[in-house]
């Protein structure tokens, strides 16, 4: 980080530009798989450059350069303004900013245990222990995956404004898998949730706190007894949604349409809109009167909690969903002035130096309710309990989704009973969510991370979290497909 | 070394592996320039660009392996990653199953695959592209928003591995889109076109800009039909999506050694209906041809499926080792191997002639947010998007809300009944990889859900 950002914002403004702002980011990854018993690579990756996005006569340009010495930055400053002229040629208003505070500020993930400083041994040693323990449970067991990742991001953002803001995020986390194959059936079990696992802003004490190797003997036996499970009932039943199933049901269907950016039109031509458009604020009923949904990038632990955001903007805490009714936006600077508002709700992200911040969830989260788990499932007659994500999908302004999870149980009578595979649900997201009566108490309330959502073109992948605890949901539609 | 050829950087890569112990080592650099034009109501709203190398590096110590990149190629920079690199290699266990890099083999250069005018296209020309195709769709007085994008990349590649195999080409990539929102004050319609060539000239933004205008126009005031089984004729933009879920789950060797691939149970048989061929073809023209993949293999056709009987995979070198076989030349960015130039044989049939010849179907554009629900049986399920109509005895009726499918695409393929005499070349999101498909008709597709547009 030697490179003064005072070069670039000075090169820009002496080539026309009204606001700049700068990122320098470097960013350092390494993750490790572990496959079917054999240390399948470990990953290392890092990443250093520039991006510098003006404003000029109201149209944005952007440039961004991995060869981080003066010359350069000043050439790709002045192309970052060539870039701003050109967009002006197709410009139907100026874009204004919502202010911000200008400041000279850092901040740090607090971790206890640098997880790029825990020895390699040790990861790939309980990785392959993880590994041995799933495939000695069966021959079934076809593919057996234990893999952990670490993030770190060493970020200055410097404005024309003022602000001078330097911050180091880092997260990781771990999960195993184990798929069982026997005759034309496949049945996949992951822990302590799909796709890769878990992830925190924490250092290594999040790893061993998620206890893996504990793990290993259920994901494994589980995988192996979904194979002689019946399937998934069709018809409308009453579902309770495990943690890290409802974390990914928040992320579609409540993060991605509350993001201001879409429902302006910004995304039409990737991601889609939302149905979720400003008419709406302060008067839709998006869900239950129990239903409060927060984002907020101040909880701790949180895959999505920072100090700013990459427009400098302060880290906050802003209902998305207040008493069922739809109350709030993620926004950046831009769309928060465009809408109107005093101030952005700070949700500006970029995943690299050579991306533009653009609006993104930081930690979106349902506020727990007042059931004991027990208790939820004792009151119901006759639903499924499901959980952990096999697909996810909705359409593009984030009404009709369909997921489908790894594993259910059916409840009868108020009590857990047989195992249930290739459990899939659909449904509409306000009839969803105004189906919800009854959400778990704070006990059962955990942050869970998704490392992998996507957006924008060029495409963006960034990290963000969800908190709840599992939730019940009256009469939806489940096993479609006939799996 | 920033300066020097990403040849010589990989060849000095490779030697520092070599001179730190490695028994095998691969270098590849990889260059990008991309500069994309975005625009969304009807204005440019996004206007970014980007230059950066990255250097990805293999080191081999016997049979452990360590891969690390980094976008740093200063000469001591690169001494520090071999290092680090040499570190994680030391620490790793033996992989059994990896036999060997790639040997060397003769690598034919593609003429006609980088473009000069794309390589050196100014902001302004991107800008110019945008206006050209909003202002095309706006001449369609319902048309209320135009969004899409202008993209312009040069990808340069060189790869070397200790073993002797050096492979180096560059490439150029110009793409255009458009998703274009209609209305008329009561109701809303979505359309959308897509282009790509290596050559900027080719793009036609006012064919884009009208081809996606036209059929948002079309899709004003949807009915809603009830979710069943329906006959369905799809575009080629849905039939790339569609061979791609097919491609990447099934016809890959990882998937299939795994055994989650539905090619497990139909490999020789046949699977779909005779008129179903399908491929991967690296070298092809017509698609966005690349002389070799991430390992520095020559990319060789696989004919994946014909005349609708399963008949190969496609292989990175770790997974044909596995089997004694070769590489196929489709290592991708990730473990395992990566369709990266599908192709699937056209028929003799347009898409007016398949609308004709359907009682009940649904004409679908493209399919969006696909996911696999269960890979053996090659279950997908997505939403329609951006025009969607019912057609009722041979003719179309009129728009529909869009539409949630779930159904396997075993099913869908074997139910083909014409393929379409035309072929569309249509760009994969990642460079430079590209499907060339025709639109289909297939006699039943279970719609499992509607949505409210």
């Amino acid at each position: 980080m030697s490179l003064d950002p005072s070069v670039a914002i000075e090169e820009a403004k002496s080539a026309g530009a009204d606001y700049v702002d700068v990122r320098l980011v470097r960013i350092t990854e390494e993750s490790i798989l572990v496959r079917n018993g054999k240390l399948r690579g470990v990953l290392s990756n890092e990443n250093y450059g520039i991006g510098i996005r003006v404003l000029l006569d109201g149209s944005w340009g952007f440039a961004s350069t991995s060869r981080v010495d003066k010359e350069n930055v000043r050439k790709i400053s002045r192309e970052a303004v060539k870039i701003a002229r050109a967009s002006s040629l197709v410009k139907k208003r100026r874009v204004r900013l919502a202010p911000v505070e200008p400041v000279e500020d850092s901040y740090s993930t607090p971790i206890k245990e640098d997880p790029f400083k825990v020895s390699l041994e040790e990861k790939i040693s309980l990785l392959l222990d993880c590994d041995r323990v799933m495939r000695s449970k069966g021959e079934e067991i076809r593919v057996t995956e234990a893999s952990m990742r670490a993030y770190k991001e060493k970020k200055v953002f410097a404005s024309s404004e003022g602000s001078l803001i330097d911050q180091k995020i880092v997260w990781c986390g771990a999960g195993i898998s184990a798929t069982a194959v026997e005759k034309g059936e496949v049945q996949r079990r992951s822990l302590p949730a799909s796709f890769r696992g878990d992830f925190a802003t924490a250092g290594y004490e999040y790893i061993r706190s998620l206890n893996l190797l504990d793990l290993a003997p259920k994901c494994a036996e589980e995988a192996i007894s979904l194979l002689s499970a019946r399937s998934c009932p069709s018809g409308f039943l009453d579902i309770i949604i495990g943690g890290s199933q409802l974390a990914l049901q928040i992320h579609e269907s409540c993060g991605h349409p509350t993001e201001l950016d879409r429902v302006m039109g910004s995304e039409a031509s990737y991601a889609g809109t939302s149905f979720l458009t400003t008419d709406k604020l302060g008067k839709f009923r998006y869900g239950s009167e129990i239903v409060n949904l927060v984002a907020d990038a101040t909880v701790e632990k949180g895959l999505g909690t920072f100090g700013y955001d990459d427009e400098g903007v302060p880290a906050q805490r802003v209902y998305l969903v207040k008493d069922g009714i739809f109350t709030g936006y993620l926004t950046d600077r831009q769309y928060a002035a465009e809408l109107g508002l005093d101030r952005s709700t700070g949700a500006a992200r970029a995943s690299g130096w050579n991306r533009i911040p653009i609006v993104r969830m930081t930690n979106i989260n349902l506020e727990p309710g007042d059931w004991d788990f027990e208790e939820l499932i004792s009151d119901t007659k006759d639903g499924l309990f499901i959980e952990t994500n096999r697909s996810w999908s909705i359409d593009d302004r984030r009404l009709n989704f369909l997921f489908g999870t790894e594993i259910a149980y059916r409840i009868v009578d108020g009590e857990m009973k047989e195992l249930i595979k290739n459990a899939t649900y659909t449904g509409i997201t306000y009839e969803f969510w105004r189906s919800c009566d009854a959400i778990c108490k704070g006990k059962y309330w955990k942050m869970w991370g998704t490392p992998n959502c996507g957006k924008g073109e060029p495409p963006q992948t960034m990290f963000v979290g969800h908190g709840c605890s599992p939730a019940r949901f009256r009469k939806v539609r489940v096993g479609v497909g006939g799996l | 070394m920033m300066n020097a050829d990403i040849l010589d950087i990989a060849k000095f890569a490779v030697d520092q592996c070599l001179k730190a112990g490695a028994t095998q080592a691969e270098a590849g650099v990889f260059s990008y320039k991309s500069y994309l034009t975005r625009f969304a109501n009807s204005e440019i709203h996004q206007n970014v660009g980007e230059e950066n190398s990255t250097l990805r590096l293999r080191f081999v110590l016997r049979k452990s392996i360590s891969v690390i990149t980094s976008n740093s190629l200063e000469e001591k920079a690169i001494g520090d990653l071999v290092e680090r690199a040499k570190r994680i290699a030391e620490l790793q266990t033996e992989d059994p199953d990896f036999v060997s890099l790639p040997e060397p083999e003769p690598i034919e250069p593609i003429s006609g695959i980088f473009v000069k005018d794309t390589a050196e296209c100014e902001p302004m020309e991107r800008a110019e592209i945008a206006k050209s195709l909003i202002e095309r769709a706006h001449q369609f007085k319902e048309v209320e928003a135009v969004a899409g994008n202008c993209s312009t990349t040069i990808i340069e590649a060189a790869i070397v591995n200790s073993l002797g195999l050096e492979a180096r080409a560059s490439a150029t990539v110009a793409r255009l889109r458009s998703n274009v929102i209609a209305s008329d004050g009561t109701s809303m319609g979505y359309g959308f076109a897509e282009t790509v060539s290596r050559d900027i000239k080719d793009l036609n933004p006012e064919g884009i800009g009208e081809e996606a205008a036209r059929r948002a126009v079309e899709s004003l005031h949807p009915m809603r039909v009830e979710p069943g089984e329906y006959e369905v004729v799809f575009l080629p933009y849905a039939v790339a999506t569609a061979m791609f879920y097919l491609s990447y789950y099934g016809f890959t060797a990882q998937s299939y050694q795994d055994g989650v691939s539905f090619v497990c149970d139909y490999m020789g048989k046949k699977a779909f209906a005779e008129s179903v061929n399908i491929w991967d073809d690296g070298r092809d023209p017509r698609g966005l041809a690349f002389p070799f993949d991430m390992e520095g293999v020559p990319k060789r056709k696989v004919v994946l499926a014909k005349d609708g009987v399963p008949t190969g995979l496609l292989y990175d070198s770790y997974y044909a080792h596995k089997e004694g076989k070769k590489s196929t030349g489709h290592a991708g960015p990730f473990i395992g191997a990566f369709p990266a130039h599908l192709f699937m044989g056209t028929g003799d049939a347009s898409v007016e002639e398949m609308i004709q010849e359907t009682r009940k179907g649904i004409l679908v554009t493209r399919w969006h947010y696909v996911r696999v629900v269960h890979p053996r049986k090659a279950v997908v399920t997505g939403m329609t998007r951006d025009g969607t109509w019912l057609i009722e005895n041979g003719e179309v009726k009129g728009p529909v809300m869009n539409m949630r499918f779930t159904d396997s695409m075993i099913s869908l393929l074997a139910n083909v009944e014409a393929v379409g005499k035309e072929a569309k070349t249509l760009p994969f999101r990642m460079e430079p990889s590209s499907f060339r498909v025709p639109a289909l008709k297939s006699k039943k597709f279970r719609f499992t859900g509607v949505t409210e547009y």
